[in-house]
């Protein structure tokens, strides 16, 4: 055994009780959500069986379980894209200099980001209701549309309406990120592209873009791991419904083991939530990021 | 002359009208929702809505603050932040400090996996995190919904301090140890006081994560006594119908602490919630 030097041991003092924590809360439950997902247990009868891969089978043979994984995928990708192009184009136009009153205009788009989750949710309930709701009011008045739209539990706008809440409640978040890094761009880069004639479009993709492609890439992977396991906006706009039709694969879980008591399952699901959000970071990080440092 | 004014106006005037629009989308729910908050019921459910409280009235507030379960779910918040905040930075500056100053074995490979925990969704966790709580007995307590939190303010935490503390030149330290100060020593009276601005964010994070947690306190406390503002929030409703005019009353009792704490310290407040969500 080899001895420890007095830097590994001081190390190991100040980080160990942080480390305890995480290996008591992070590292043993995602190693005991596996071992649940390989077994079956009987709450009331209180016995657990190994049932190998079956439970993995069974959620693969539940069509409400592959509407779910549909759902999240699309749920996961107009949310990111539509939070980014927005955040994107909020930094863009705050970035412009001749601006004025930058810090209140931030202060105020700020606003959603900060609110906790659960307020905007509800307060957008409300104003989605179909009768006493502001929206369909609005949009009636402008003509947009002649009946009320029944948004959160209409099968055809219930995930959208989950889509809107969640892509205002973080494009400021990608507009902040971003901002900061447009404000890196050097200047003189700009200037000389526009003596040189480039149209402000050209100059955006050719000297711009490289400069915040990082953070864009980064934002993009937070986004992405953060949307596709969402649970609140979800759960408290539509509770997945109606039939399924906004059940994200967090509300499978939470169903499956909260409202089930199928622990088994809802260990199994979790798996396949962990491994699908990992093998997508993994990925990502591969072709994406790594590409992006090189450029 | 003309025309270069001309062209200024063009560029100028749909950047504005697009920032006035992202403004009036990001604020009007909150507008709505306190619009909502001082309307009589008679105003609240109307069709069509009305814009505008014609006869505000505080009725709302009151029925929130002294008939509701509001007062002591915010008692509770407070409880469950407050101290997933405290325990998170007893814990997470001595960590952060540890692995910024000393390259012991291992410490590439256990930052690397606290990285990757902060990845890690809350989901995932949930159901494991039900059962050991369980059989610890610590459902429906608030001790369990603190020991819930710190699984995922932790690691953020002490990749923030790390952060911190490595922008900070250690030159003190070294004086100090020369001085003969003790390794707790350096850490209390040298670092921590030039940590200040770094424990701040970590603190703004933690507090406001504890604060608007939701998928843990909604499965882990059943009962009045234990249950957080978001849930009693979710869960608001009058006897035979949904309360809103009440329900937009919490929520902005809710959301008030959360915004003064925005305006006051905005700076520590956006560098809290933002390095906790990117640098980690």
């Amino acid at each position: 055994m080899k001895k420890w030097s007095l830097t590994d041991r001081i190390g190991y003092a100040y980080t160990a009780p942080a480390l305890a924590v995480v290996a008591l809360l992070m590292a043993f439950p995602l190693l005991y959500t596996f071992m649940l997902s390989f077994q079956k247990n009987d709450v009331f009868a209180n016995e657990t069986k190994f049932v190998g891969l079956r439970q993995f089978a069974r959620l693969f043979e539940d069509p409400v379980f592959v509407l779910a994984i549909r759902n999240t995928v699309v749920w996961t990708a107009a949310c990111v894209a539509f939070q980014f192009l927005l955040g994107l184009l909020a930094a863009v136009a705050i970035n412009q200099e001749f601006v004025k009153g930058k810090t209140v205009i931030r202060l105020l788009i700020m606003v959603p980001w900060v609110l906790p989750g659960i307020v905007g949710v509800q307060t957008w309930k409300w104003s989605y209701h179909p009768d006493f709701g502001i929206i369909n009011h609005a949009l009636k008045s402008l003509g947009i549309i002649s009946h009320d739209i029944t948004w959160t539990s209409g099968s055809s706008t219930a995930l959208l309406s989950a889509i809107i809440v969640n892509v205002w409640k973080m494009f400021p978040f990608v507009m902040l990120m971003l901002e900061a890094a447009l404000q890196s761009v050097p200047k003189e880069l700009k200037e000389a592209a526009y003596v040189d004639g480039a149209r402000p479009l050209r100059i955006f993709f050719a000297v711009t873009m490289p400069h915040i492609m990082m953070t864009s890439l980064t934002v993009i992977l937070l986004l992405t791991i953060w949307t596709f396991n969402a649970f609140t906006f979800i759960f408290a706009l539509t509770a997945g419904g109606p039939a399924h039709k906004s059940e994200i694969l967090s509300l499978y879980i939470y169903r499956q083991g909260f409202q089930n008591l199928n622990f088994g399952l809802a260990s199994a699901a979790s798996v396949v939530l962990f491994l699908l959000t990992m093998a997508f970071s993994l990925v990502y990080i591969r072709f994406f990021m790594r590409k992006g440092e090189e450029a | 002359m003309r025309s270069k004014r001309w062209k200024k106006i063009f560029t100028f005037a749909p950047v504005y009208v697009f920032l006035l629009g992202l403004v009036f989308f990001s604020v009007f729910p909150s507008l709505w929702m306190f619009l909502t908050s001082i309307k009589p019921p008679n105003e609240v459910f109307t069709t069509p809505p009305r814009y505008w409280a014609e006869n505000p009235t505080l009725d709302n507030y009151n029925r929130v603050l002294f008939e509701s379960r509001i007062p002591r779910a915010f008692l509770n918040s407070t409880l469950v932040s407050a101290a997933t905040g405290l325990i998170t930075l007893l814990l997470a500056l001595p960590a952060g400090y540890g692995f910024a100053r000393y390259r012991f074995t291992g410490a590439g490979l256990l930052s690397t996996s606290l990285l990757f925990g902060q990845m890690l969704p809350a989901v995932v966790l949930v159901i494991p995190l039900y059962i050991v709580l369980n059989k610890l007995d610590l459902i429906d307590t608030h001790a369990g919904l603190i020991i819930a939190n710190l699984s995922v303010t932790i690691p953020v935490a002490v990749m923030m301090m790390r952060s911190y503390i490595e922008s900070v030149p250690r030159e003190l330290e070294e004086a100090a140890k020369i001085d003969g100060v003790g390794n707790i020593g350096v850490l209390v009276r040298i670092v921590m006081p030039v940590s200040i601005p770094g424990i701040v964010a970590v603190s703004i994070f933690t507090v406001i994560h504890a604060w608007e947690e939701f998928l843990y306190a909604l499965n882990f406390a059943n009962s009045a006594a234990v249950k957080t503002l978001p849930i009693t929030l979710a869960e608001f409703s009058g006897q035979f119908k949904i309360d809103w005019g009440g329900m937009m009353s919490a929520a902005v009792v809710i959301s008030l602490p959360v915004l003064l704490l925005f305006l006051i310290c905005n700076k520590y407040f956006v560098k809290g919630l933002s390095d906790g969500a990117v640098k980690g």
